[in-house]
């Protein structure tokens, strides 16, 4: 160590004189003064060659060291413990960065996917309202008196009204017809009356007129009884006349009669296959909505149980999760650890190199000692490493804080 | 073409058989049918065998019928029609005030 102490000094002390000779030589060169140069030069000579001779004997020194077997094997074993203990520093540098990746990303993906959950949590929420109201919708709807179902009833309830309105039309004008054929058997006797009437009035013109004959064969008695004849002549052709319009006014009833038989006949024919087609296609409809109706509402029910079902998976994913704090937390722990062995590692490298000079001995056994207590050092760096090992060591089961 | 009042002698049942089409041209026969003796029937028998076509006259002149033969206590059967007139009696609902066979 002190022949280490003095070849060091006496470089040391080389290095700085040849410095300033060198500065000298040139300063003089500069200024020229070639006797100053050439002194300076010389010195420098001499320095140099001396310095070559500290390193041979530095040289020589260690020749005796090289001689010694064991200082030898101590120092080849040193070097490779100083090789093994730089490759655990390395190692245990890329643990930690490694390590610390790992923490990293299980932390980003972590957050990430508990955002991505606590959406879709979210919008099943969102959905299952929707259904909700839905079905409750409906309820109003019924409630208020307007529903589906409703509808279908009132329609084939309108449809049978119409169909019942036909057939009693139909019916009551059968029976107006008959109430007219009861009209026209009066009709017809007016008619026979008629035909009495003027025979009666045929009568009694006929008679009338004999009354005149009569009453003119009586001459000048006659005369009132001849005026009155007259006038029952003129009376009876009036009658008759009147028959006459009775009997074009009975023709025409007649034929109104006729007519409005007609028209009955048109009301009451109504032909019934067209609305059995229309009430058959409402039957088919009203079939088709209600299955449609009853299909919609059981998908809506199903709907209803996914968006539960779909709560509680998002709910074990969130709960899950958990497993990012857990593993980071042990990550974080293994970079500690990691750190701890690189630094002691280190350590131990830098105190077996420094001692890797050796030249005697003692200096053997000095080796021994100085690297015996790198090796302490080391432990006890890593020993210092607190022991505080991450405690929960499984995820539990139990209800999740939804954000 | 026409409506025949056959009554099994005297008894308290009434068989009428319709033939052709039966509409509104048929009302006058079938008054005779309405005016006829048989107030003492008890049930009616109405044989559509050989009707071809009915529309809403027939069945207006079949509920003036029923309402003769007593009304909602009326007792009518109405036989031996084909499909498409069995649907027009079902769907004007005929099936609840007349027997259908």
């Amino acid at each position: 160590m002190s022949q280490q102490n003095t070849s060091a000094r006496l470089a040391m002390t080389n290095y700085a004189v040849i410095t300033v000779a060198t500065f000298l030589a040139l300063l003089f060169w500069y200024m020229e003064m070639p006797n100053m140069l050439v002194a300076t030069s010389i010195a420098g000579f001499i320095i140099i060659f001396r310095m070559g001779k500290t390193t041979s004997s530095e040289g020589a020194a260690a020749g005796t060291g090289e001689s010694n077997p064991a200082a030898e094997a101590a120092r080849q074993q040193n070097m490779l413990y100083a090789e093994l203990a730089g490759r655990l520093q390395k190692e245990s540098e890329s643990i930690s960065s490694e390590t610390a990746r790992i923490s990293s990303m299980v932390g980003e993906a972590s957050s990430e996917l508990s955002n991505s959950f606590g959406l879709m949590h979210h919008q099943s929420s969102e959905q299952r309202l929707l259904v909700d109201e839905m079905l409750t919708g409906k309820d109003d709807m019924e409630g208020g008196g307007v529903s589906l179902g409703g509808f279908i009833e009132d329609t084939e309830a309108m449809m049978n009204f119409f169909i019942e309105t036909i057939i009693n039309t139909s019916k009551e004008s059968v029976r107006l017809v008959y109430k007219l054929d009861d009209l026209s058997e009066q009709v017809i006797s007016i008619e026979t009356s008629l035909k009495d009437l003027k025979f009666i009035s045929d009568q009694t013109n006929l008679l009338a007129l004999n009354a005149s004959i009569e009453a003119a064969r009586a001459g000048e008695l006659g005369r009132g009884f001849a005026v009155v004849a007259d006038e029952v002549r003129t009376l009876s052709m009036s009658s008759c006349d009147f028959s006459n319009q009775i009997h074009d006014i009975v023709a025409k009833t007649a034929q109104g009669m006729k007519d409005a038989r007609e028209v009955i006949n048109e009301i009451a024919s109504r032909d019934m296959r067209y609305v059995i087609d229309a009430k058959a296609k409402i039957n088919k409809i009203s079939a088709a909505i209600q299955s449609i109706q009853e299909k919609s509402d059981e998908n809506m029910k199903k709907v209803s149980v996914i968006a539960e079902d779909i709560d509680d998976s998002v709910g074990v994913a969130v709960r899950t999760l958990q497993f990012g704090d857990i593993v980071k937390q042990l990550a974080d722990h293994v970079v500690e650890r990691g750190n701890t062995m690189s630094t002691a590692s280190g350590m131990l490298q830098e105190n077996i190199v420094a001692c890797s000079d050796m030249s005697s001995t003692a200096d053997l056994i000095g080796t021994f000692e100085t690297v015996n207590q790198a090796c302490n050092e080391a432990i006890q760096t890593i020993d210092s490493l607190k022991d505080s090992s991450v405690s929960q060591e499984k995820m539990d089961a139990g209800d999740i804080d939804l954000f | 073409m026409g409506v025949e009042l056959k009554s099994s002698s005297g008894s308290s049942e009434a068989l009428i058989v319709i033939s052709g089409r039966f509409d509104f041209s048929m009302n006058s026969d079938f008054r005779k049918i309405l005016t006829d003796s048989t107030q003492s029937a008890k049930k009616y028998t109405i044989d559509m065998g050989a009707v071809e076509d009915i529309d809403s006259s027939a069945l207006g002149m079949l509920l003036l019928l029923r309402d003769k033969a007593g009304g909602d206590a009326a007792n009518i059967d109405i036989v031996k029609c084909n499909p498409d007139i069995v649907e027009m009696l079902k769907m004007a609902n005929f099936q609840t005030m007349f027997n259908i066979k």
